[in-house]
Parts: structure tokens; C-alpha cells; sequence
């Protein structure tokens, strides 16, 4: 492009801009949700920061959802207690108060919870306060798994029945 | 006669004086601005030592003091261009936290870095996020304010962490600030963190410490024991059972503030709830 | 004889891109400048006096640009806008990346910021639409549009 034709097209750029910019300025004033030229008070830019997390729904352990086949079970206990005891079909998810879930471990278990066509997703923790079930149950609900349970009491009351 | 017109005359005055100028920040505002303050003084209630409107309240004698302090926040609102649905929702949450919902945040005290004397009529218990920006911002804020005027003497902090899960980096900034605690010099290295915000990673949080005036091994060393991690993990969990759901996130002598979280607004509502305690202690004796 | 044939095409192709690109972008900015207004303020690189005007002329010049590149009138003038304005969005990033802004944390008032988090990523992306609007500048012959007509019109 030659100096000329840069020259002319520099100029009318300059004049489209101008012309939008007139448009926009005289539209902003027209319309009732238009906008002050000089902002009044300084934007608030930040909110605090949320806890990232879904909804969960909490069951009581004698609830007969926690045993249905349509279940898909979850215990959110550490490797150890799961291997010392666990209730049969449940999977192991170990929960960590503060790191989240790797996202190759989430998407492991979405893929078992689709392959199981289980109906619902039912998390039992070591039944604390705050319990850890409820939360591991609160973090994948918030990443993507629908209709996650958690069971009130934890591991210590779904496993008092000795089964 | 003469009576009668003299006070026919003072009455008339008396009504077509405007009810809004009890503060001074309802005396600056302009004749529209008035108007606002007017309505919303009204028809907005003062929620304790007074059972009626904000502007029925200022009338009353003696006066309430609260209805004063919520008259002169609706006017400085006002002032500030807010509208009236945003000034409305303030109150309402205000109201909210002051009155408190009955349940009592327990904040375990003994591992807990505070600030301020520990005799203050309040005590206000921040959870936080290291790597928030929000809190980067507030909490010292807080700090001043408790470290000069207006509330020194009057509020004392406590600081619990709350890493927010997900969080670039939250877990690493928050066991730094565990650390800082243990070793004592907590809320230096608070304040240097939040001040240093934007320049935060891992790797420099160690020099941070040394700027402060911990050493940097020892300090680096804590990074990785358990136990930091522990007392983080118990703070998180503290927390969460207090219902903490985002950073960050204040309790004023154990209710949940839900209002505004402008420095302006916490300070105003940790100055009225000092009022309210040293009143009771006050009519106690 | 065919290269020419073809890179005209291409600029053809390169200019509807940009065109429907700036003139899809723009359209929300200009039905809620609030929300864009707080999004322009979320980088904090313009002083506040500026941001409501940024916010209120930006999305009209973005819609000038991508139309004339759509209907292809006067093309050079607008591919040349749209390289500058990229070339200022790409200035904004740098500078907010360098500053460590984690817009994806959910910190921030900004729509904007959430929904689309900006990263090394979208530096990239930017870089391509830069190169896309140089292209224009450079190779477009008005084959499809206002402009071609108008040059055809002439010669006949």
C-alpha cells in the first residue's frame, strides 16, 4: 500500500471512528439506561470470592435410597478406613478439606456413575461437623454430577447396622 | 387572637420544614436528594430501641440513637448516588445481621492470631482467603481502623483462614499465613501479603516472611509440616461450620454480618453495636 | 493469475469473519453498557474518567467496523480500525495477565471476566484476529460487496 492510499485510509478510519463515536454518545443519551460521560463513584470491580460447591440433598442412614441399586455409592473416607470397612458397592473417593478433586478423578467417577446408570449419587463421610460426606457431596454437585445425597451420621451410621 | 394565629403560624412552619436535617450528612443533600431520603426515612424501620419508622423515631424523644446513626446512613447513601432499591437491600441486610439469626458463631479462640485489645466491647472474626482479592482489601482496612480511629479501643480482630477451595494457589498462601501466626508475626506478614498481592507466587512467599522479619528456612520448613496444615484444615472446618460460604466473611460478636462490605458500612456497624454493648453494660449497673 | 484469485477469496472469508466476530461482540456491550462499563473498569488500566466513555463509544466504532466489513464498504478504513482495537484489547490482556488477574475465580463483579477467563490463551487467539485484520488491510480487493460494485459500476 502506498503512502497515499495509507494516508487516505488512516483519514477515513479516523472519520468512521468519529462518526461512531457521535452515534454512540448521542444514542447513550437518548436512552433511559444510558450511562453518565463521568462515572460518579469508582466501579466496584470485586465481590468476594465464593466457595465454590452444588447443591446436595441429606438423607438419614435408614433412609432406603442409601441401599437401592439405583444408588450409586460413594465413600469420601481416607484409603484406610475405606479398606477396613466400607459398605459393599461403595466407591472409594478419598475427600481433602482443602485441595479439590484432580479433574482426571472427577471424570472417572462421572464415567462410572454413567456407565452404572445409577439415578442418584449418594456420598457417606466420616459423619462429622462439619462432615465430610456432605461436602465431598457439595463439591461434585458443583462440578457437574447431578443429584448427589449425602447421608447424615456418615460411615458411623450407615456401617452400625453391621452389615 | 393573636394566640392562635402565633401558633397556627409555628405549625405551619413546623410542617413545611422538611424532617430531614437531624444529621449533617441529611443537611448537605439537595432538594431531590431529600426527597429520596425523605421517602425512604418513612418507611424504613429502625430494628431495636425504637418500633417505628426511621423518621417517626427521630421525632420521639428521648431520641433513639440508632434511628440517628440509620438516618445519617441513608443520607450519606443518598448523597453518593445510590438507588433506592440498592439503599433499601442495605438496610434490610443490616437490620439482618444486627438483630442475628439466633445461631452463635464458635470460633476457636486459642490458635486464633487477634488484634486489638482484648477487653473491646466487639469482636469481630474475619474469615479469609490469602489470595482474595476482596479481603486484600477489607482486612487491612480493618486493621487501620482498629489501629487508629475509629475503632481502636472499641473492636478487637480475630483472623481465621479460609482458603477458598479451587483457588489458584489458596492452600499454599493460607498454610504461609499459619506459619506466620506460629511463629508470630501474624499480622505483619498479613498485612505485607495483601499489600504485595499482585506479585504473589509460591516460590516468594518465603522472602516475604524475611521481610517481616521471620526466617526464611525456618519458615519455608513449617510450609511443609503436617501440623500447619492441620490447624488449616481445622480453620477451614471451623468455618464452614459457621456456614462460610465466600470470602470474606465477618462475625460481630458471633452474629454473621450479611450487609455491605464496604469498610465505610463494617465500621459504622461495629461503632453501633460497641454503642449497644456499652449501653447494656451501662444500664446493668 | 489463480494465487491472486484465491487470496482475494480468502480476504473475502477473512473480513466476514471479523465482520460477524465484531458486530456478535459488540451487540451485548451496547444493550448493557453498565455491565461493560464494570468490565472495562475490572482491568483497572484506564483512570475512571475515562471508563464510561470507553464503554459507551467502544461497541459502536467495534459495530461500524464489523458492518462495513461484512457488506464490504470501505474495507481498508474498517480492517484498519479493527487491527487497532485488537491491538489495544491485546495491550489490556498483556498487561492484566502480567498483573496475575485470575479472573476465573468468581472475584469479580465482571460477567465478562467469569464466563470468559482470559489466559496465554486468549493472547493467542487475539494475536490470529491481528493477523486476519493485516490481511485484509493488505490483500482485500473488494471481490464481494459495496465497494466491488461501486469499482464495477465505474468500468462499465
Amino acid at each position: 500500500m502506498d503512502r497515499k492510499t495509507l494516508a487516505r485510509t488512516v483519514r477515513e478510519a479516523a472519520m468512521v471512528a468519529g462518526a461512531s463515536a457521535l452515534l454512540a454518545l448521542a444514542a447513550n443519551a437518548v436512552r433511559p439506561s444510558g450511562l453518565p460521560l463521568l462515572a460518579r463513584a469508582p466501579y466496584e470491580t470485586l465481590v468476594p470470592c465464593p466457595e465454590p460447591g452444588g447443591p446436595v440433598l441429606g438423607l438419614e442412614p435408614d433412609d432406603p435410597v442409601v441401599a437401592s441399586p439405583r444408588s450409586f455409592l460413594v465413600d469420601a473416607r481416607s484409603a484406610g478406613e475405606y479398606g477396613a470397612r466400607h459398605l459393599p458397592a461403595a466407591v472409594n473417593v478419598p475427600f481433602d478439606w482443602l485441595d479439590p478433586l484432580p479433574e482426571e478423578q472427577l471424570r472417572e467417577l462421572a464415567r462410572a456413575i454413567a456407565a452404572s446408570r445409577a439415578t442418584r449419587v449418594v456420598v457417606y463421610g466420616d459423619g462429622g461437623h462439619p462432615d465430610s460426606g456432605e461436602f465431598l457431596g457439595r463439591e461434585i454437585s458443583g462440578r457437574g454430577i447431578k443429584y448427589v445425597h449425602f447421608v447424615r451420621g456418615g460411615a458411623p451410621a450407615v456401617l452400625a447396622g453391621g452389615r | 387572637m393573636t394566640k392562635r394565629l402565633l401558633a397556627a403560624l409555628i405549625a405551619t412552619v413546623a410542617l413545611a420544614t422538611p424532617s430531614v436535617g437531624w444529621t449533617p450528612a441529611c443537611d448537605a443533600l439537595t432538594s431531590a436528594q431529600k426527597r429520596l431520603a425523605e421517602r425512604l426515612l418513612a418507611s424504613e424501620y429502625v430494628y431495636d430501641c425504637c418500633d417505628e419508622t426511621i423518621a417517626r423515631c427521630l421525632t420521639a424523644r428521648p431520641t433513639c440513637a440508632l434511628a440517628v446513626r440509620l438516618a445519617d446512613n441513608v443520607c450519606r447513601r443518598v448523597a453518593q448516588g445510590q438507588d433506592e432499591a440498592r439503599i433499601r437491600r442495605a438496610l434490610s441486610r443490616r437490620a439482618r445481621s444486627m438483630v442475628g439469626s439466633g445461631t452463635h458463631a464458635e470460633v476457636d479462640l486459642s490458635s486464633a492470631p487477634t488484634f486489638g485489645s482484648p477487653d473491646a466491647a466487639v469482636t469481630v472474626v474475619i474469615y479469609a482467603c490469602a489470595r482474595c482479592p476482596y479481603c486484600s482489601r477489607l482486612v487491612p482496612a480493618l486493621h487501620r481502623a482498629v489501629t487508629a480511629e475509629p475503632l481502636q479501643g472499641e473492636a478487637r480482630l480475630v483472623f481465621r483462614a479460609f482458603p477458598i477451595r479451587g483457588h489458584q494457589d489458596s492452600t499454599e498462601a493460607g498454610l504461609a499465613f499459619v506459619a506466620a501466626a506460629e511463629m508470630g508475626r501474624f499480622w505483619e506478614f498479613l498485612l505485607y501479603a495483601y499489600g504485595h498481592f499482585e506479585t504473589f507466587s509460591v516460590g516468594v512467599q518465603p522472602d516475604w516472611a524475611a521481610a517481616v522479619g521471620l526466617d526464611p528456612v525456618a519458615f519455608s520448613a513449617r510450609l511443609t509440616d503436617p501440623a500447619t496444615r492441620e490447624a488449616l484444615v481445622a480453620s477451614k472446618k471451623e468455618g464452614l461450620v459457621n456456614g462460610v460460604e465466600e470470602t470474606p466473611t465477618l462475625f460481630i460478636n458471633g452474629r454473621q454480618w450479611v450487609g455491605d462490605l464496604e469498610i465505610e458500612e463494617v465500621i459504622n456497624a461495629i461503632e453501633e453495636e460497641a454503642a449497644q454493648v456499652r449501653g447494656r453494660t451501662w444500664a446493668d449497673r | 493469475m489463480v494465487a491472486a484469485r484465491v487470496t482475494a477469496w480468502l480476504a473475502v472469508a477473512a473480513r466476514w469473519y471479523l465482520g460477524v466476530l465484531f458486530v456478535g461482540a459488540c451487540l451485548h456491550k451496547i444493550a448493557d453498557p453498565r455491565s461493560f462499563a464494570v468490565d472495562v473498569a475490572t482491568y483497572d488500566i484506564l483512570p475512571l474518567a475515562l471508563v464510561n466513555v470507553t464503554a459507551i463509544v467502544l461497541p459502536w466504532v467495534e459495530l461500524a467496523a464489523g458492518g462495513m466489513l461484512l457488506i464490504g464498504w470501505r474495507t481498508r478504513p474498517a480492517a484498519l480500525l479493527v487491527f487497532g482495537m485488537v491491538l489495544v484489547f491485546i495491550t489490556a490482556l498483556v498487561i492484566a495477565l502480567a498483573r496475575g488477574l485470575d479472573m476465573s475465580c468468581g472475584c469479580f463483579a465482571s460477567q465478562g471476566a467469569e464466563e470468559d477467563p482470559i489466559s496465554r490463551l486468549t493472547v493467542l487467539r487475539d494475536l490470529g484476529w491481528l493477523a486476519l485484520a493485516g490481511f485484509v488491510l493488505a490483500c482485500d480487493r473488494g471481490l464481494v460487496g459495496i465497494d466491488g460494485l461501486i469499482e464495477r459500476r465505474k468500468t462499465r
